[in-house]
């Protein structure tokens, strides 16, 4: 009968699920009861009576990672509007803002979710690593930079997933739609580019000022989920964990 | 008060609720126990209803019994 509980909502059950639960060991019910309960979580979902405690304010150290995921996002942001918009483009200021931007991005995650999503996260590095020394150390270089090109997107795509769930702005498929509509695009648009740099096949007109402009959804987005992280509060990594990392499938928790 | 406050069905759980901590603060079984001699077989699910709205209306606080499990008291309002 305990798992009748499951339908009442979640306000509900953190501040009656424990003490009920108790009454049921303490009183085993009959089906009447189990009837009784389905009605009242049918009740809870329509008359919420739960009074909503606000919970107490954290440690302003729990802002820090919004606001480096903020300041990445407003760094893309400008990177690629000031490519985009420039006489011409200024990759020198650019490039670095990107950079530190990037630098941000990792640095703001770490924490609570260094456990559970730390296999996602090295993933991510390691696909820059591969990426950057492919493109640096081999003479075949062409392949090298699309690889670069591709690592580099699934990097940026892993953090903003992991960014965007810690900040609890959604998860799962719907992150990976939105994924795919702000890095879609600058994937393909930088493949048309590469493409034409490299065989002079140019399917389309793209010039390096229109392609940086591709990367303003991803910039937004990290603005979106900076502010999102530190309204909510989010612990550093300095803080340690408030739930164990969970066990992988198969294994005991 | 309690028929003018919207408890509907709930309104006679609620209101042996109120009579049973009368006499002072009760644990949750003891007074599950009593409401069903009092009104007969309710559910659990009916006792909390009524005990959230009481709680919301601030009729009722939350105490705790002498072994750390949950107790309910009337408020300072209605003692």
């Amino acid at each position: 009968m305990s798992m009748l509980i499951r339908l009442y909502p979640q306000a509900w059950r953190d501040r009656y699920e424990t003490e009920i639960l108790d009454l049921l060991a303490e009183r085993p019910g009959s089906v009447r009861d189990a009837v009784d309960l389905v009605r009242g979580a049918v009740d809870a979902h329509l008359h919420p009576n739960v009074s909503v405690v606000a919970p107490e304010p954290g440690p302003w150290t729990h802002r820090l990672p919004g606001l480096l995921a903020l300041a990445a996002g407003l760094m893309v942001t400008f990177a690629t509007l000031s490519i985009s918009a420039g006489a011409g483009p200024d990759w020198g200021v650019a490039g670095n803002l990107l950079g530190i931007a990037f630098l941000l991005m990792l640095v703001s995650l770490p924490g609570e979710y260094l456990a559970p999503y730390g296999r996602q996260m090295a993933l991510a590095f390691s696909c820059i690593v591969v990426g950057v020394v492919s493109a640096s150390a081999t003479n075949w270089w062409q392949p090298a930079i699309l690889m670069a090109i591709g690592a580099e997107v699934a990097a940026l795509s892993g953090l903003l997933a992991v960014a965007a769930i810690r900040a609890g702005v959604g998860s799962g498929w719907r992150w990976l739609l939105v994924q795919a509509g702000v890095l879609g695009p600058l994937a393909i648009v930088a493949g048309i580019t590469a493409l034409r740099e490299w065989t002079g096949i140019a399917l389309v007109d793209v010039a390096a000022r229109t392609t940086a402009l591709f990367g303003l959804p991803y910039g937004l987005a990290w603005l979106v989920v900076g502010l999102r992280m530190m309204v909510r509060g989010s612990a550093t990594f300095t803080d340690p964990p408030d739930h164990p990392a969970p066990a992988p499938e198969g294994q005991p928790a | 008060m309690i028929e003018r406050r919207g408890f509907g069905r709930f309104a006679e759980p609620a209101r042996l609720i109120l009579v049973a901590l009368r006499d002072g603060p009760r644990g949750v079984v003891r007074l599950f126990d009593e409401i069903r001699l009092l009104d007969g077989p309710i559910g659990p699910g009916t006792l909390y209803a009524a005990i959230a709205r009481l709680e919301h209306l601030g009729l009722i606080e939350p105490a705790t019994e002498d072994d750390g499990r949950r107790a309910y008291r009337l408020t300072g309002g209605l003692t």
